[in-house]
């Protein structure tokens, strides 16, 4: 479980979210949305450790982070699945995966890579082949499936649907259900295509703010998503 | 989308594509921006607002089709003639001569006559009195950003392309920043503005173009856009059916 | 205009000293030159002589590589254009100074201006290969040209081996070594003095505004290509002025101490450890690199040591140069008074995003 209370953060004297207060539950798929340049890769880096929040806590499972470096939140079980699909193209797909296991003390790599195939039968059929090669949906399971080799207590997803067809925007959301059904999930969106299919909660992020919460139902096309986005 | 021409239009795209190593950028663009307003250009992100900007500006040669100016086709079309031909821009980065003064920045280091004039103009139109001996490299986030538009106007340009002058800005910035734009318009130019913050633009601008996948797929005022099924689509996806 | 100078003094105006004051002071180094050569002893003033004249090669290459921003490894081949016509201009052809200079400043206008039509097209750092790659040709073109140049064994003014003629402008006739120094300090003082115009033409600031953003300066309509070619042409003038009265003054001219070791590469080292891009930095640099081994006894054998070493300190510690660091001590005095009589920022901050 993930619980932000009061975050604040940004980039010197630049302070782009205010007074963010939000929890990832057991079963939950979060989706914060928000237009272009409101904030939300801010807020994931800044859950990440990859930027200091300037006030405010982020407690993990009850364990307040502070400080704490992004590859310890890893260990003890943030994740965070940064936009655009990335991954070492030089490496082959399993080598890829195996990378997901470094926070593990004594990962056992047979059964891991087992399940992982399982969950990702696509990859499976191409764990061999160099990563670079990989269309972009495939690469963006890769990365999921990287990220939930490391065990993650809380998952975060940065854009997931970026740059990816429609159809393999499908695929992608109907993974993140399953993988929510053992890890809540935070996810940020501009596109409202995978919080439709996935989304168990919906917050809407304006101007550095949580301005609306509700069901998917409630937010999803709403005047209240539109205004936000389209300015009005 | 009108394929008639204005002849009369300070600025008009005709038929613009522009192709980076097989990745289509721009998609048969066409438009004229009108004189004396200040036209918006949105869309998603990746969707060639900066490409347009370069193109018009002079700084990216189309693949075909061609920048009209006044209705005429120059027969060279670069940042210099551009600027020269009364077409300026500013950019999205913070470009301003750093190790310059304000004021060196807005005369072009031309500090008598018309230009010192000219300088004095601007320094009070962008709000940086105050500043006006400090160099450059000293100035805040927020003062940079309106010393870059400044810097844009000092050739008193007839057409004002701004690439996303309010990157960055917040809160009394932005206002001040639309405040800035409107004025220029007020003194008689032609104003396109690019930028992220949909607040900012629609409170900016008569009239919107909305640019999706490299392609113009409609224009109208701010308030006909917001309501519009397919721009809405552009930016928050399809709605599902089921 | 009188609004513009609050709070300077009468002798200051926005681009620092004011140009009556300027006149002034140019008028007072020209008269003050002569007594002054008359008082210096024979080794001084061949030092001073040979500095004012490097100081007028790097002040003019500063144009180039300082405000334009443009790495010219060719100064050399300019700097020796102008020193084998001053010799062939004293020795075979017998012509008045004012005409051997005009050939000198002619051809090297000529040579550059090809040249930058044809290299200004593509960025910076081609155009530093080109120079360096012309340098070492016109390096080998000195010694193997021998009915020109005479080759390595180099060409003297004199063609009958004994006093050399002197550098005759005009009425003025130049022959002794007080002459030749009050005649590189007025070259140097009136070249200065000339940039000091520029300057306020605000000539120098396109070509500061093409060095520090070339797009930028495209943008607010500066003709860029032009710009860099002015500047080269300009810098290649002076070194071939330079090269003239070189020849006149030493006599003797050859290959080995021009193209590429120390009429290119010297000034360079002066542009650098003085301050890039200002007016008195060139001239700094000369007055310590040529200088400080002249003085310091036993420097001279490990020059080149000591050279390669202010270097290193100067590019490590003072990038822009020493007046680059007299600058920044300056303003950094001043950013503390007015620290001192400021409201603290936070009280103007509010809501500041």
């Amino acid at each position: 479980m993930l619980e932000v209370k009061g975050l604040q953060a940004g980039y010197g004297k630049r302070i782009i979210l205010r007074d963010l207060s939000f929890e990832v539950g057991e079963g939950q798929v979060v989706a914060l949305l928000g237009a272009n340049g409101v904030g939300k890769s801010t807020l994931l880096n800044t859950l990440a450790g990859l930027n200091r929040a300037q006030s405010g806590s982020i407690k993990l499972d009850g364990d307040e982070l502070g400080n704490v470096p992004t590859y310890r939140r890893v260990h003890r079980g943030l994740v965070l699945v940064p936009d655009g699909q990335q991954s070492f193209p030089g490496m082959t797909v399993e080598e890829n995966l195996v990378i997901g296991l470094t926070p593990l003390k004594q990962p056992n790599l047979a059964d891991s890579l087992a399940q992982s195939y399982e969950m990702f039968p696509r990859l499976a059929e191409r764990r061999s082949q160099s990563a670079g090669t990989l269309s972009g949906g495939e690469r963006q399971m890769l990365a999921i499936a990287r990220a939930m080799l490391s065990q993650p207590k809380v998952l975060m997803l940065d854009e997931p649907s970026h740059g990816l067809a429609p159809i393999i925007v499908d695929q992608i959301a109907e993974i993140i259900r399953e993988v929510a059904k053992t890890t809540p999930t935070l996810l940020v969106e501009q596109n409202l295509s995978i919080p439709q299919h996935c989304a168990t909660h919906v917050l809407v992020l304006d101007e550095g703010r949580i301005t609306a919460r509700g069901t998917p139902e409630e937010l999803l096309f709403s005047e209240e998503v539109v205004s936000a986005y389209l300015g009005m | 989308m009108s394929s008639k021409l204005l002849a009369k239009a300070p600025l008009a795209a005709d038929n613009i594509n522009v192709t980076f190593g097989g990745l289509n950028a721009l998609t048969n663009v066409s438009f004229e921006l009108a004189e004396h307003r200040i036209t918006g250009l949105i869309g998603p992100n990746g969707a060639g607002k900066s490409t347009l900007v370069n193109t018009l500006s002079g700084l990216q040669p189309p693949t075909s089709g061609r920048v009209l100016l006044k209705g005429e086709h120059p027969s060279k079309w670069s940042l210099g003639i551009a600027a020269r031909s009364g077409v300026s821009r500013s950019f999205q980065a913070s470009k301003v001569f750093f190790e310059m003064t304000v004021l060196e920045n807005l005369t072009l280091g031309n500090m008598r006559g018309e230009a010192l004039a000219r300088g004095e103009e601007l320094i009070d139109l962008v709000g940086l009195r105050h500043r006006e001996d400090e160099l450059a490299k000293n100035l805040s986030f927020g003062e940079l950003r309106r010393l870059g538009v400044g810097i844009a106007l000092v050739l008193k340009p007839s057409v004002l392309l701004l690439d996303e002058p309010g990157a960055g800005l917040a809160g009394d910035d932005l206002d001040q920043l639309s405040a800035v734009i409107k004025r220029v318009r007020d003194t008689g130019a032609t104003v396109l503005l690019v930028d992220h913050n949909m607040r900012f633009l629609m409170s900016t601008v008569d009239h919107v173009l909305v640019l999706v996948g490299g392609q113009l797929i409609c224009e109208g005022t701010p308030s006909e856009i917001q309501e519009n099924e397919l721009v809405r689509e552009a930016y928050l996806g399809k709605r599902d059916n089921a | 205009m009188s609004m513009r100078n609050s709070g300077r003094p009468w002798f200051r105006d926005h681009l620092g000293l004011s140009l009556p004051m300027r006149l002034g002071i140019l008028a007072v180094v020209l008269i003050a030159v002569i007594p002054l050569s008359g008082g210096l002893s024979a080794k001084p003033l061949h030092v001073f002589s040979l500095i004012a004249l490097w100081a007028i090669v790097a002040t003019g290459l500063n144009i180039v590589v300082g405000y334009a921003g443009q790495l010219n490894m060719a100064n050399g081949v300019f700097f020796a254009l102008g020193a084998y016509v001053g010799a062939l201009g004293a020795s075979r052809w017998e012509w008045d100074g004012l005409a051997v200079m005009s050939v000198a400043v002619v051809a090297a206008v000529i040579l550059s201006a090809v040249i930058s039509y044809l290299v200004f097209r593509t960025k910076g750092l081609y155009f530093a290969l080109i120079t360096t790659g012309l340098a070492v040709i016109v390096d080998s073109v000195l010694i193997v040209w021998t009915d020109v140049t005479n080759g390595s064994l180099g060409l003297s003014t004199n063609a009958d081996g004994f006093v050399p003629p002197p550098l005759t402008i005009g009425p003025v006739s130049i022959s002794t070594p007080e002459q030749y120094f009050v005649l590189f300090v007025w070259l140097l003082a009136l070249l200065v003095f000339a940039i000091t115009l520029l300057a306020r033409a605000k000539v120098v600031f396109t070509w500061q505004s093409v060095r520090d953003d070339e797009v930028l300066a495209a943008s607010v309509g500066v003709k860029v290509a032009r710009s860099k070619r002015t500047a080269f042409v300009t810098s290649s003038a002076i070194a071939a002025l330079a090269g003239v009265v070189f020849a006149y003054w030493m006599g003797y001219v050859a290959p080995d101490s021009f193209v590429f070791a120390e009429a290119s590469v010297l000034p360079l080292a002066m542009i650098i450890i003085g301050g890039s891009g200002t007016l008195p930095g060139p001239i700094i640099g000369a007055l310590i690199v040529v200088g400080l081994p002249e003085v310091v006894d036993g420097l001279k054998d490990y020059s080149i040591l000591l050279f390669g070493a202010m270097l290193l300190v100067s590019v490590l510690a003072a990038p822009n140069g020493l007046v680059g660091l007299a600058k920044d001590l300056l303003a950094r005095r001043n950013r503390r008074r007015i620290k001192d009589t400021q409201v603290p920022e936070k009280v103007l901050e509010g809501s500041a995003a």
